[in-house]
């Protein structure tokens, strides 16, 4: 039943101190089912937003709310519904892509005969499939990449982040990435931070910008225009 | 499941400590008799145990009597039965304790196990591998259940190979008969135990292994809450010696090391360290061990300071 409902996720006057330093200043959004481009210059506070979504790092003020489920008090569900990319992702280098895709299923508790399924069908479609039983450490950094894609998306989740997802990806790869996504947001919400506009433009349905650890611009996006000529002014220095 | 362990143990460096290990295991078994008459340096057995036989008299009539902890380290094959210290008899120990604290008083396979977690634990911090896993549902529980597993197995594999090592080089060296009774070794007469020497010897290495598993774990554990390696060593090291003088304390009713006299006595810490810790040549392997994480903190200080300079440039 869940399952069906559409997904929301709220954040609500989220605050981060690092040393003084507000990396998150009274951040509030909703978002529903759709990809939302999160963007703003280095250092803006992306990732910190992100970790403090999925609960790696506590905030100092603010709730996480996705369809009412709170990310600290019941984590446990919150992480169920979670698929995650961190920036830099680590691996077992030492394992095969299927080893180390199974092993991820296992802590997701995702099913082995459905997370075999859900194996076959994002590795064919990111073209790693016929690398599946090749070691990690033999993988090139754009291989790597698209296994951690398919790493957060084992468990199928409702609310799926990817911090950076495109970097190292050909241009033949964006593409097939830009369309998975686009496909898995009808029912999903996806987030993705990134530097590189031109692969969110046309797929983002919201963008949320971060500058100094403020939200500056909550919105919806239309499809196809350029990011860079309507929101010239958040990028200047 | 438990990854790191085994990538742990292809490690080169670990597989030379578990070579060295080998080493020192068969050298120490060819070292020490398991009949405490053959000891194969007669001249100064004889001296000792005279010197023994002196002290058990004074013992017998009450007098004061101190041993040196160095001489109750070279008769640790057991021709020593009762520890002696300034002022008090402090406590005896029976024929089979004496043997199972024989069987144990190295427990080289904890050492080793211990490096082998803690190297795993670093392995996998560096991996990185923690970011994406806990925020799954099941988070960690799943892995640590099969790692402390892993941890298991590891010990009974290392445990059973020295034990093997162990009997092969005692039966060379020392012609021992295995099928003999343990009552029939002059220094065990008075043993209520019915059983072969090889018996005992099993029965012997299978508390071994089940001790080491518990401290092992316990230092998975501890490992798991520290985040710092120097804690880490700091933290199996301390867990180590405390186990080992409960676990002596429960052996022994009199035992030096009920820790209200061992707190007051330096004599007995210090044959703590000696005889216990450092029993022979393990004492050296706890050095070379203290050594391989020194080196192993100092990098990771100046990695610390070197990323932090980095970031403030
Ligand atoms: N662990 C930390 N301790 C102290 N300050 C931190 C920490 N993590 C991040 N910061 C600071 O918080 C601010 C936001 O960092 P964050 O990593 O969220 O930026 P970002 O938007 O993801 O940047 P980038 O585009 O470079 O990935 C930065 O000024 C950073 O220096
Ligand atoms: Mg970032």
């Amino acid at each position: 039943m869940e399952e069906n409902k559409m997904p929301l996720l709220s954040v609500s006057n989220v605050t981060k101190i690092y040393n003084e330093y507000k990396a998150l200043d009274d951040v509030s959004f909703n978002i529903g089912a759709g990809i939302t481009a999160l963007l703003g210059n280095n250092g803006a506070g992306k990732t910190t937003l992100i970790n403090g979504i999925v609960g790696l790092i506590e905030v100092n003020q603010g709730t996480f709310l996705l369809n009412e489920m709170d990310n600290a008090k019941e984590s446990k569900e919150f992480r169920r519904h979670l698929g995650f990319l961190p920036q830099e992702c680590g691996y077992y280098d030492e394992f095969t892509a299927l080893q180390f895709l199974r092993y991820m299923g296992a802590v997701k508790n995702v099913p082995r005969k459905k997370c075999d399924e859900v194996i076959e069908k994002y590795m064919t479609r990111l073209k790693l499939w016929e690398h599946r039983n090749k070691k990690i450490s033999k993988y090139s950094g754009g291989m790597k990449h698209r296994l951690g894609i398919i790493q957060a998306m084992l468990n199928e989740p409702m609310l799926l982040i990817l911090d950076e997802p495109t970097t190292g990806l050909d241009y033949v790869e964006r593409g097939i990435f830009s369309d998975m996504m686009r496909e898995y947001a009808k029912e999903h919400i996806v987030i993705i931070s990134t530097h590189i506009f031109s692969d969110v433009e046309n797929i983002a349905e919201n963008v949320l910008i971060l500058d100094a650890g403020k939200l500056v611009c909550n919105e919806k996006f239309e499809k196809g225009a350029s990011i860079i000529e309507k929101y010239k002014k958040y990028f200047e220095g | 499941m438990g990854y790191e362990l085994r990538k742990c143990l292809c490690n080169k460096t670990v597989i030379l400590i578990i070579l060295i290990f080998f080493v020192v295991n068969g050298l120490e078994a060819s070292y020490k008799s398991l009949y405490p008459e053959k000891v194969y340096d007669t001249t100064t057995t004889e001296t000792y145990k005279k010197l023994i036989d002196e002290a058990f008299e004074n013992i017998d009539e009450g007098r004061d009597v101190y041993l040196s902890s160095i001489f109750i380290d070279r008769f640790y094959d057991r021709q020593i039965t009762a520890f002696v210290y300034d002022e008090e008899q402090v406590g005896y120990e029976t024929e089979e304790v004496a043997f199972v604290n024989y069987e144990t008083s190295a427990m080289y396979g904890l050492i080793l196990v211990a490096v082998i977690v803690i190297i795993s634990i670093d392995l996998e911090r560096k991996t990185r591998m923690t970011q994406i896993i806990s925020v799954t549902e099941k988070r960690n529980g799943r892995i640590h259940l099969a790692k402390q597993l892993a941890i298991a197995a590891v010990v009974v594999f290392i445990n059973a190979f020295l034990f093997i090592e162990n009997v092969i080089v005692h039966k060379l060296v020392g012609e021992i008969d295995y099928g003999m009774k343990l009552y029939n070794i002059p220094g065990y007469r008075a043993t209520l135990f019915n059983g072969s020497i090889l018996e005992y010897k099993i029965i012997c290495a299978i508390g071994v292994c089940v001790i080491e598993i518990i401290i092992a774990n316990i230092i998975y554990i501890l490992a798991c809450f520290l985040k710092r390696n120097i804690h880490l060593i700091i933290g199996s090291v301390c867990t180590y010696v405390v186990l080992k003088m409960i676990s002596d304390n429960i052996a022994f009713k009199n035992y030096p090391y009920s820790l209200f006299s061992f707190f007051k006595s330096k004599n007995l810490v210090k044959e703590f360290i000696v005889v216990r810790i450092g029993n022979g040549y393990t004492y050296y392997l706890w050095i070379a061990l203290v050594f391989l994480f020194v080196v192993m903190l100092i990098t990771n200080v100046c990695n610390y300071f070197m990323n932090k300079t980095r970031r403030s440039i």
